[in-house]
């Protein structure tokens, strides 16, 4: 397939619901990311400032972080 | 909850990285509540979105057929609330540990601002030279907000407490504590 044709295909039913596919993949994996980087976050800033609610704060960033891959990886399996 | 006030006296079960054994956290400070306001809507309007997208997105057909499957609808729908909570997670994270700590010894301004910044400065109040506070603005005035400034004799020369509840009160009590730990006990 050409460039062209791949282009052109963007503008067809199953091209355009592959592109927003495609779109939503890339931006769960960006999300994968953040979620990540907020559970180092959460450490930095509880050993930082620490309260009783840290144990909690880590908890959540934690699943939260299981959550976007979990959602990345039923996108892979279903779409 | 006495954990997510803006403002904490003797706050218990409360520590930070490098404090003192013989040092007393006596007030916890942050941004007045108020402050939230601005994501707190936009995560409102955002939780709203998916009732209004849903019915228009299942509608959208190309030659009789459905032009969105609703798989892709699913999960489209479940990341977004996701992210809806991860930006209402981040934002009270930030809010919640931008704090200004003032102890028995020192005063102490963390900042974190996104996922990378970390900054951490203190003074001690031997250092303290001059405090000020400022209200400007009508939003401020209703709700009684502002910015206490500290001036000091160390290498950061001034700390910004910004956008605390009760700017004069804080004023008053820095000053206070500044002047009993020189000796001067005039607290009033």
């Amino acid at each position: 397939m050409t460039i062209t044709d791949a282009i052109l295909n963007l503008f067809s039913p199953q091209g355009f619901s592959s592109f927003m596919q495609m779109m939503i993949l890339g931006i769960q994996v960006i999300y994968v990311l953040f979620a990540f980087m907020l559970t180092r976050q959460v450490k930095i800033m509880n050993r930082s400032f620490t309260t009783h609610l840290s144990g909690f704060f880590m908890f959540v960033a934690n699943i939260h972080f299981l959550i976007a891959i979990a959602v990345v990886l039923v996108a892979l399996l279903t779409l | 909850m006495t954990a997510l006030s803006s403002f904490i006296i003797n706050p218990s079960n409360t520590l930070y990285d490098g404090e003192d054994h013989d040092e007393k956290i006596l007030y916890v400070i942050r941004r007045s509540k108020i402050t939230n306001l601005s994501w707190t809507l936009l995560a409102a309007i955002m939780l709203i979105i998916p009732t209004i997208a849903d019915p228009f997105l299942r509608s959208l057909k190309f030659n009789g057929a459905n032009l969105v499957s609703l798989k892709f609808l699913f999960i489209f729908t479940f990341s977004w609330y996701l992210a809806t909570f991860g930006l209402a997670f981040f934002n009270f994270l930030n809010w919640f540990f931008n704090v200004y700590i003032i102890t028995s010894k020192k005063i102490i301004d963390f900042d974190f601002f996104g996922l990378t910044y970390k900054n951490i400065a203190e003074t001690t109040l031997e250092n303290v030279e001059d405090v000020t506070s400022t209200i400007s603005g009508p939003f401020h005035t209703i709700f009684n907000i502002g910015d206490v400034v500290i001036q000091t004799a160390g290498e950061k020369r001034e700390f910004d407490f910004v956008e605390v509840d009760d700017p004069g009160r804080i004023r008053d009590i820095i000053s206070d504590l500044v002047a009993a730990k020189r000796g001067h006990h005039d607290h009033n």
